[in-house]
């Protein structure tokens, strides 16, 4: 048994520890929020933040994070669902597209934002290596520089 | 479980009485249900096939297209709720089950007569009610082809029209008051003598026993509140919390995994598998022969893939794809010049081009090709299926619900009528999840353990390697040119295999094959541009290998040669490629208006710095016409596209801001494919297999992307796709422009390196 802390609470599974941490997520606890995109760990879509370090899932065996605090993309909302900035920012300039690799885009940037540095274009290219299909990275831009330059806000979805 | 599918109500939809008409009749039949769920909690009133009134006074559309990025779902949806008048907030969509009377059926009423009445009139109305009648009868529920809007424009319109008037004659009944002292508005009704108000939710139940209008009126697009705003779309919260729901996300009761390969050499077949040491692998249950290769089944995906990389498999070589890609070039270059090959279709012959090419004495000719291309979607080809009880249940995120119904019934056994698709949200389509191959394989694999689901995933190296792709095109083009070096004459031959036609022999075989390839002339055929004699060609070519839709078709390919092509006509005439093209377009409005706006959103006439380049290109497809500029530079890493600007007349707009989000879509997709696509063959294999061969666009080499949209009161064109054919062009003409190296190949980091 493994156990480890997911989205503020302890869970054990049971689960060879080799089992790489996406799988763990998305079929044994149904948490199918963290995606699989390629399995090689080379574009994104199953991050997630190990002990807030935006982390690729889906070579990480599960063992590796034993006593560690996971937190997914089901995880990154406040209490009572009061939406991260991050997850305002990306409705207010409409950037999902498909939406299929924006749980791990979004991870990736809480990650980065979170990190306090100044949010340069250089910062997010250096960092965010994440594959979007649809081309929505554009907005994924404007909605990390809007979102890093008013952290902490609660957050309503206005459909207008 | 909480959150997963979303998409669905809370419980089947109660169809009381029925909406034969603009609606159709759903006899008996659920809206989609995941038996996830959970217990109901509400009462859901079907008004007609695509309008849901809830108790709680909120709005269900029911959309028949996939939603796969393109925001289509939010878009039918203002379409409907404008003429329902319900308001914005209260409007959320739900998929549609698998129903001709979701088809795109104004394919069929364009093929009727009088096509020209009064488009609010008694003929155009029975033309319409006509068509769709027939339509219903066909696999017409497709999304694709850029066409979700232009089919739906009127008649999501109707629908929302023949409800309301439903929901106003119900409360003036309750009320005893005449229905015209009535109006609707934010999902109620007012009777405005007396300010009574009653929501739809308080008469849908009556409402839903009436009959509907037969021809309602529609509003004038001058009085529309909700078509034509950059309303945001219902579906993108849960996008960002992780709650939406896509194929591979699908959670049934008592679900199993799989994943399968299949025979990596195109054209061969399985002989036969060892799956031995398999059995030690905890969570396999077992492995099963699918068409053309082995699957194998456990308790998570993870034990599914660690059993079948411990599987033997033999395959059966015999009538496989044995060519290299250097081979079929070879093979398609002698074919770009030979006469009478039996397989060489005419597109076009207008004007005895090859007389006036012989006679010129000012020729220009050029060779142009372009590579295979995968899709490449970010959520793998997948389906979840059930066969029990002589039924066949799919989950899946598929673009062809009509075209999978009858398959599905075959691969399980059972009758066409046994057959429930529920269709998830799709992570990326592109043309490929238009196939069928990915559901066959689920609904094989399901078969063998009857009564229980089992999600079959595709790992990316089978989806890279077994897509349907954009076939390698080769073209040849040749110009007369007179004094003034603008074209008297254009000859064209392409050289490839006919995407259009394999599409349809797989999953429309039903339909005749015809003679020749719809997709292989298109963009030249209509090209918009006077080039005096024009006369095309297309040879086709045969393989295993599949060939299917790609975004924008043959657009893609044809996209690359005219507006490379015509460049280089500009540059041999020393004029500016933009005045160039404005010489060719001559009265034409619509062509001329993106043009002029393409070039002013770029400062085409102003200087440029030293170190960067400029490029252009229009192209007009799935009924709209996209102007590109692309401004480019070659640093020591290579080249950079720093800006690209975008201007498109899709005709009405009904959400101006997915429309923008579709030209930056359509523009990565096309770049991508621009600077680092090919797929490659080596004995009938597909070389690539995941990301690190099949590079793609990231943040740090995106460019900044400016939209402008033509105001225009034309009816609307499609806006999935006419982003993608001007990128390549214009990204080569700029690279051109700065460096004076045409480059007439793709991808580009085959000639030049590309950070």
């Amino acid at each position: 048994m493994i156990t480890f802390e997911l989205n503020g609470a302890p869970v054990e599974v049971d689960a060879a520890e080799d089992m790489p941490l996406l799988w763990v997520l998305r079929d044994l606890l149904n948490m199918t929020g963290t995606k699989f995109g390629c399995g090689i760990a080379n574009c994104g879509a199953c991050t997630v933040h190990v002990d807030g370090q935006a982390t690729r899932t889906c070579v990480l065996p599960v063992g590796d994070v034993a006593g560690l605090k996971v937190t997914t993309i089901e995880g990154l909302q406040g209490p009572g669902g009061s939406l991260h900035p991050l997850q305002q920012a990306w409705l207010d300039h409409q950037v999902p597209q498909c939406g299929y690799c924006q749980s791990g885009m979004i991870m990736a940037a809480a990650a980065l934002v979170a990190e306090g540095a100044p949010i340069t274009d250089d910062l997010i290219s250096d960092t965010i290596t994440n594959i979007c299909r649809c081309g929505t990275y554009p907005r994924i831009r404007e909605a990390i520089k809007d979102a890093a330059a008013r952290p902490g806000q609660e957050a309503r979805y206005d459909r207008g | 479980m909480t959150g997963v599918d979303k998409m669905a109500p809370n419980r089947r939809g109660v169809l009381i009485g029925g909406a034969l008409g603009t609606g159709g009749l759903l006899v008996g039949q659920a809206i989609g249900v995941s038996a996830a769920l959970g217990a109901p909690t509400e009462e859901a009133v079907n008004l007609n096939a695509f309008v849901v009134i809830l108790p709680n006074n909120k709005v269900q559309v029911v959309v028949g297209r996939a939603e796969m990025g393109q925001g289509i779902h939010a878009a039918m949806a203002q379409l409907v709720a404008e003429e329902l008048e319900a308001d914005w907030s209260d409007v959320s969509v739900i998929h549609a089950p698998a129903d001709g009377v979701y088809g795109m059926t104004s394919m069929i009423v364009q093929a009727l007569p009088f096509g020209d009445s009064d488009p609010d009139g008694t003929i155009a109305h029975l033309r319409r009610k006509l068509g769709r009648f027939v339509g219903r009868q066909l696999p017409l529920q497709m999304t694709g082809g850029s066409n979700s809007i232009r089919d739906g424009w009127r008649h999501m319109r109707e629908v929302g029209a023949a409800a309301r008037h439903m929901l106003l004659a119900a409360a003036a009944t309750k009320w005893s008051v005449p229905v015209d002292q009535c109006h609707a508005s934010a999902t109620q009704i007012i009777h405005e003598p007396t300010g009574r108000i009653l929501r739809f939710g308080d008469v849908a139940e009556r409402a839903a026993r009436l009959s509907p209008p037969s021809n309602p009126k529609l509003k004038r697009t001058s009085e529309f509140t909700l078509v034509g705003k950059a309303l945001r779309r219902p579906d993108l919260p849960d996008k960002v919390n992780g709650q939406a729901v896509f194929g591979i996300d699908v959670r049934e009761e008592g679900q199993l995994f799989a994943t399968l390969k299949q025979c990596p050499i195109w054209g061969g077949t399985l002989k036969s598998f060892d799956d031995s040491a398999a059995k030690d692998v905890p969570g396999f249950i077992k492995a099963v022969p699918v068409t053309d290769g082995v699957a194998a089944i456990a308790t998570n995906t993870w034990a599914a893939k660690q059993a079948l990389d411990a599987i033997e498999i033999v395959w059966d070589a015999k009538g496989n794809e044995t060519r290299n890609s250097d081979g079929l070039r070879a093979e398609y270059f002698e074919k770009l010049g030979a006469v009478g090959d039996a397989d060489a279709n005419s597109h076009i012959d207008e004007g005895d081009a090859a007389d006036v090419i012989a006679a010129a004495s000012n020729t220009f000719t050029a060779d142009y090709e372009v590579p295979f291309l995968a899709h490449a979607p970010m959520e793998p080809m997948n389906t979840t299926a059930l066969v029990k009880d002589g039924a066949c249940t799919v989950w899946s995120p598929t673009q062809s619900q009509g075209f999978a119904v009858p398959k599905i019934a075959e691969a399980a056994g059972v009758e066409d009528s046994k057959v429930t698709v529920h269709t998830t949200y799709l992570g990326g389509g592109f043309g490929r999840r238009g196939e069928i191959d990915y559901i066959v394989r689920a609904v094989e694999v399901a078969r063998t353990v009857p009564g229980t689901p089992i999600q079959t995933v595709w790992s990316r190296e089978e989806d890279m390697m077994r897509s349907s792709y954009r076939p390698m095109m080769l073209a040849r083009m040749t110009a007369a040119l007179g004094d003034d070096g603008l074209p008297m004459a254009w000859a064209q031959r392409n050289v490839g295999q006919a995407q259009m036609m394999e599409f349809m022999a797989r999953n429309a075989p039903f339909a005749p094959p015809g003679t020749k390839d719809g997709s292989a002339g298109e963009g030249i055929t209509h090209m918009n541009y006077k080039v005096g004699a024009l006369q095309m060609d297309h040879v086709r070519t045969y393989s295993p290998m599949w060939s299917g839709f790609w975004r924008s078709v043959g657009h893609s390919h044809n996209g690359f040669f005219k507006e490379g092509f015509v460049d280089e006509l500009a540059h041999a005439a020393g004029t500016d490629p933009y005045q160039y093209r404005r010489a060719l377009l001559q009265g034409n409005t619509r062509a001329l208006a993106v043009l002029d706006k393409v070039a002013q959103m770029s400062s085409w006439n102003a200087p440029l710095r030293q170190d960067r380049g400029r490029g252009i290109a229009l192209h007009e497809s799935f009924g709209s016409w996209v102007a590109e500029v692309a401004e480019v530079s070659m640093g020591a890493d290579g080249l950079q596209v720093h800006k690209v600007w975008v201007a498109i007349d899709c005709g009405h707009v009904v959400n101006p801001d997915t429309v923008k989000a579709q030209m930056i879509s359509g523009v990565i997709f096309g770049l991508t494919a621009a600077l680092f696509g090919e797929i490659t063959l080596e004995v009938g294999e597909v070389v690539q297999q995941n990301f690190p061969d099949y590079e793609m666009v990231r943040l740090h080499n995106a460019p900044a992307i400016d939209v402008e949209i033509i105001a225009s009161t034309e009816d609307p064109g499609g806006v999935g796709e006419p982003g993608t054919p001007p990128i390549a062009p214009a990204v080569a003409n700029a690279l051109f422009a700065l460096t004076g190296d045409r480059i007439r190949t793709l991808p580009l980091m085959n000639s030049v390196d590309v950070v």
